[in-house]
């Protein structure tokens, strides 16, 4: 509460406040019934609110670089990882690694020259 | 494709056949996927996030209760980071809303961190499309909000709930969570009778 004082109005996209709910104990089902409804209003208003303010496409678009993040990632670096672990060459890396006769950057970079040649 | 067909007619062996393959790469499980993405984006993702033990699972199950009850259906992914210290919890949550196991219109799935490759945040995302183009109209992902993978999953959704004991933590460790990660809602399911009164605004 006392840090979402101190922040400046303009960090609250679309005038949304973050609000602060507390819930009753679950072991008291009257007042944690009663939280819950308006936790679930609250959820609903803010989606409400995020269509309104046109700030869903921005959830999306966040969303969106996440997806594609991911997805770059699992299709450039699984298959280098998996032919490593899968030839053996992974451990015997580690070994090397651990017995200090390589550093794991340089492996690395190696690994990085060998694989993605035409970025570097 | 045939399964793409089952899943948007709402059949959730179908869905639970294809969130496993997409998890152990099965090729065939990927051009599913891209199949399904152009009819994904109807579902509100809500993503539940808070430290271990801070009741995100009572709540998860309490606000399944409320949607069932507005005629909203729910999905839910439960995302269990593999402890290496207690071999993990995977069927915790499964156990914590196993009432709800009957309703057509609940469909809940555990993930967890796997091995080597990680990917975690895009096994959750691949399963939230999933869920949507089952046609759930909201899909609850809850994760312990700790650590780089776990805020990639928390940006698929599109409001975010940080749940949080009263009364742990110092004052400002407790507000600097609470708005560094510019959560919607914070909320506690723990009793709070013995809590100082400035923990109420945790």
């Amino acid at each position: 509460m006392a840090m979402l004082d101190m922040a400046p109005p303009s960090s609250f996209q679309g005038g949304w406040r973050p609000p602060i709910m507390k819930v009753e104990s679950a072991f008291e089902p009257t007042g944690f019934n009663k939280a819950l409804e308006d936790i679930a209003n609250k959820i609903e208003e803010h989606h409400q609110h995020l269509v309104q303010k046109d700030m869903i496409g921005s959830r999306m678009r966040r969303k969106a670089a996440v997806e594609l993040n991911e997805a770059i990632r699992a299709c450039i670096l699984e298959p280098v990882l998996q032919k490593l672990i899968g030839s053996g060459e992974m451990e015997g890396m580690i070994d090397r690694v651990m017995k200090k006769e390589v550093d794991p950057y340089s492996v690395a970079e190696d690994i990085a020259k060998r694989y993605l040649e035409g970025c570097l | 494709m045939e399964t793409t067909k089952k899943i948007k007619d709402g059949d959730v062996r179908a869905a639970s056949r294809l969130i496993r393959n997409l998890e152990d790469r099965i090729p065939e499980a990927k051009t599913t996927i891209k199949h399904l993405f152009p009819l994904t984006g109807k579902a509100h993702v809500i993503g539940l996030t808070g430290s271990p033990g801070a009741g995100k699972s009572t709540l998860t199950d309490g606000l399944i209760d409320m949607f069932r009850k507005k005629g909203k259906t729910v999905g839910v992914l439960a995302v269990d980071p593999t402890s290496p210290f207690t071999g993990g919890a995977i069927l915790g949550d499964r156990i914590r809303m196993q009432r709800h196991a009957e309703d057509p219109g609940v469909f809940v799935r555990s993930l967890a961190t796997r091995g080597a490759l990680g990917g975690l945040a895009k096994a959750v995302g691949d399963a939230i499309h999933v869920m949507d183009v089952l046609g759930k109209d909201i899909v609850i992902v809850e994760t312990v909000g700790t650590g780089q993978q776990e805020v990639d999953i928390i940006n698929h959704s599109h409001t975010v709930l940080v749940v949080l004991v009263p009364g742990m933590g110092t004052r400002f460790r407790r507000s600097r969570r609470a708005s560094s990660r510019s959560p919607t809602y914070s909320s506690s399911t723990r009793p709070t009778a013995r809590d100082p009164p400035s923990s109420r605004e945790s």
